[in-house]
């Protein structure tokens, strides 16, 4: 190893750029070690501790600054290349560089200061302190995405009408996933660009539509969230209005996709009304919403997520529109797999546990289940006679939203640490009853890198749990992302194919897949 | 040019000598220091939000002090009017500015012994929301008896282990007041850091400011922490950079800037939780590490006084 040494005497920098070299330098493949500071007492300690000192060092006054670093001795002049790398960060301070971007600011005003062009803040604070933040963006002309939760709801109003008469998006509070000018923000997932827009009040509802209109073919131009309580009465679907309006406006997008829980009366009345106005065609998915309501204002009304995904697809490129319920795959093809599965499963097995990582996902299986005349037990049911008496307790049919706060307080939601569905699969094989597991594995950006990887070993132990036992344990799954997401897509498919998980394109596909299975365990 | 706020001290200065002559000592984006003939600091900022001691505020916000005619060497006169000044130097106004009071208030109606503990959880609620931790946290975790209470995933690198030791044993000093051995022991902690205040300066810093204001609050004795604060100073100054060296002067004596001084008294006089935690996100907000560090100091002492041995 080579030392080598730059001093600068009665020479200063800022703290931010000394942090900045000695981050760089650091990365130099050729370079050990490295101490980049003034030369006060302690430095040249810390510089003699870790022999990246000499007389030059030693000699060094408090107003001298210095770069001491141990460099491979195979590197030519690395001496000389590390001096320039410094000078060349130091000249480049003023402009955007990469090193730029790695700089993370701890508060509002220091982001800002840093980024004067943004035009977008992102806000993740304990829901205490976010609308301030918020408020200070808005004041500072950025269009706000609140991801945080527990924002009360006279500070979501508040915010939302400083946003309306500024013409800024206030995408949130409690909103994940957004894409804005083709850049995927929070929970959210890299789909082709297109001519499709979304007003989402629902995170994993908007990521669903995204990915499967991705997989139609057809692409995305904008999908703005809202967050979940925009279409309640007090706030009045302010986001969702003004969110459409913006969409009507964009020429990039021709047709436009709603996705929401079913909205207020009021509210769904002033959106439909909306509808009726525009003459770019609409697609509405109030997941569960009155149909015949939805279709009187010109609208498309859905059945599932899948559904309002793949009419916004044929409207995209001008393919005939029908309602989409059944699955990718041959009916026969899917009947033979369910006579496979069926085969395998031992008398007492009648139940399906859902355990989801999205809400919205977990909704939409309530709500097909239902549709099949299931009772389904759930901490979010869709009727309160089934609510799970103790959330950690499964009964019967059950499915589980493991995102909800019920689970999540003081803890990463299961989409970025699932470790918490890993214990309840755990849980869910040591009931006999137990026929079929349902799960989601969402990827994309924010999402954990490796959600399959993460529940497979629990996945092969729950199986041979119930094999031992001379039972059979049917596991479906569905991926919720694309093959350009950063997890890579093929390999999370493959990890659970090879383990034995059925895996189906959509979610409401695999709900569907289940309904067959279930309708035969329990003639 | 004109200035906007200067620090009382500073102004007397001026109007005693009529005009200040200084030159440039280095420049910074959004701070240039000043040296006088009498080798005293001055430091030109761009905003007031961030004064303290010895400094001036420049008219026109957000100006880039590097994109100025200076270098190092640059003669810079302030004073009242500009005729005092050689041609070639370039003169700051002050008359029209507005004084601000670096001195420590004292004087003030403070909250229940019972709502400063309160006041302590948000300040700890603060650094943990927005602090920017470096290596100050993770020592100042490892203090075992001042029941810390902050969550930082920093780890101490191996190489500042060294340090472990004498941190805590500075601290040991000090709630001992054991002003023999505090003087040797800072020495070895004076400097310690990245930037132009290393951050164990910034801590002690912040921690000598608050142990003014502290005594105050629970009516000691204040010059016993003048005097404890003294015995810090007394023997590192010397081993640090020359901007550090003054501001653990004038924090000895309680002089910080105004983001720490309104801080300090929010959490001795207000009961008020969000006013706290805006305070420190205004704080922490001084340079890249420094406003944090500070605020470790500032913490500590919050936690350590009652321990400290007084005369009461």
């Amino acid at each position: 190893m080579n030392l080598c040494i730059d001093i600068r005497k009665n020479t200063y920098y800022d703290s931010v750029a000394l942090m900045v070299i000695t981050k760089e330098i650091k990365k130099l493949p050729y370079v050990n070690e490295i101490i980049v500071g003034m030369g006060t007492e302690l430095n040249k300690e810390l510089a003699d501790n870790l022999n990246l000192s000499n007389n030059e060092i030693k000699s060094l006054t408090p107003n001298d600054f210095f770069i001491a670093a141990f460099a491979s001795e195979e590197e030519d002049k690395a001496a000389v290349k590390i001096v320039n790398k410094v000078n060349e960060l130091l000249n480049s301070k003023n402009e955007k560089s990469d090193t730029e971007d790695e700089y993370k600011p701890n508060t509002f005003n220091a982001a800002l200061k840093h980024m004067k062009d943004a035009n977008m803040a992102i806000i993740s604070l304990p829901g205490k302190y976010a609308a301030d933040e918020a408020r200070k963006a808005l004041k500072n002309g950025l269009n706000v995405m609140l991801f945080s939760d527990n924002v009360t709801l006279e500070e979501e109003i508040e915010l939302k009408m400083i946003g309306r008469d500024k013409g800024l998006l206030v995408m949130g509070p409690d909103c994940g996933t957004a894409i804005i000018n083709h850049v995927p923000l929070c929970f959210a997932n890299v789909v082709r660009k297109g001519d499709i827009g979304i007003v989402g009040a629902s995170g994993t509802g908007t990521q669903e539509v995204t990915v499967l209109i991705d997989k139609f073919g057809a692409g995305i131009s904008q999908a703005i969230g809202t967050g979940g309580r925009d279409l309640k009465s007090a706030v009045g679907g302010i986001m969702m209005i003004e969110g459409f309006k913006a969409l009507i406006d964009d020429p990039e997008t021709k047709v436009i996709v709603l996705v929401s829980k079913p909205p207020a009366p009021e509210v769904a009345k002033k959106i439909l009304d909306m509808v009726s106005l525009t003459n770019k065609p609409v697609v509405v998915d109030f997941i569960g919403g009155d149909r015949e309501e939805i279709e009187s204002s010109g609208a498309y009304a859905c059945i599932s997520l899948e559904d309002a995904a793949y009419k916004a697809a044929a409207l995209s490129k001008g393919d005939t529109v029908y309602d989409y319920i059944g699955f990718t795959q041959p009916e026969n093809e899917i009947d033979l797999l369910v006579e496979k599965e069926m085969v395998k499963f031992g008398i007492e097995q009648k139940y399906i546990r859902a355990l989801y990582t999205g809400g919205t996902l977990a909704d939409e299986a309530m709500k097909l289940l239902d549709k099949e005349g299931y009772d389904i037990y759930s901490n979010i049911p869709l009727k309160p006679e089934f609510r799970l008496k103790n959330i950690l307790k499964s009964e019967m049919n059950t499915c589980i939203d493991l995102g909800d706060d019920d689970f999540t307080v003081g803890k990463p939601h299961p989409m970025i640490d699932p470790m918490g569905r890993v214990e309840r699969l755990h849980q869910e094989a040591e009931d006999e009853e137990v026929a079929i597991i349902l799960m989601d594995f969402v990827i994309g950006y924010g999402s954990n890198v490796d959600p399959a990887g993460e529940m497979l070993p629990q996945i092969i132990a729950a199986k041979k749990k119930m094999e031992s036992r001379g039972k059979y344990l049917c596991v479906v799954g569905y991926i919720c992302g694309t093959e350009a997401d950063p997890q890579n897509y093929k390999e999370q498919k493959e990890k659970l194919e090879q383990a034995g998980v059925i895996l189906m394109p959509s979610n409401a596909q695999a709900v569907r897949y289940c309904a067959k299975l279930m309708k035969k365990l329990n003639k | 040019m004109n200035a906007i706020t200067i620090c009382e001290m500073l102004a007397s200065q001026i109007e005693n000598e009529l005009v200040l002559k200084t030159k440039v000592h280095s420049i910074f984006k959004n701070a240039c220091n000043l040296v006088t003939s009498r080798d005293e600091f001055i430091t030109l900022l761009n905003s007031d939000r961030k004064i303290y001691p010895m400094s001036v505020v420049i008219e026109g916000a957000d100006i880039d002090f590097t994109t100025l005619k200076m270098v190092p060497g640059t003669k810079i006169t302030l004073g009242k009017r500009s005729n005092c000044c050689e041609k070639e130097d370039l003169f700051i106004n002050v008359f029209k500015a507005k004084k601000w009071n670096s001195e420590p208030n004292l004087e003030f109606t403070h909250v229940s012994c019972e709502q400063l503990e309160k006041n302590i959880k948000s300040l700890e609620e603060g650094l943990n929301l927005f602090g920017r931790f470096d290596f100050t946290a993770p020592l100042v975790m490892s203090l075992k008896k001042a029941d810390i209470n902050l969550k930082c995933n920093e780890v101490l690198d191996k190489k500042y282990e060294f340090i472990l030791h004498r941190f805590s044993k500075f601290i040991e000093l000090i709630i001992e007041n054991n002003l023999n051995e505090i003087p040797a022991l800072t020495k070895k902690l004076i400097g310690f850091g990245i930037g132009l205040t290393p951050s164990l300066d910034d801590f002690i810093s912040g921690l000598m400011v608050s142990l003014i204001y502290l005594s105050s609050y629970f009516s000691y004795d204040t010059n016993e922490a003048y005097i404890l604060n003294s015995g810090i100073i007394s023997c590192g100054l010397t081993g640090t950079t020359r901007v550090s060296s003054e501001m653990l002067k004038f924090s000895s004596v309680g002089k910080t800037s105004l983001l720490m001084k309104n801080l300090i008294l929010t959490l001795l006089c207000e009961a008020d939780h969000y006013k706290i935690i805006q305070k420190v996100k205004d704080a922490v907000e001084i340079g890249e590490t420094s406003g944090t560090d500070t605020i470790l100091g500032i913490y500590t002492g919050f936690k350590i006084v009652r321990k400290i041995k007084f005369k009461k």
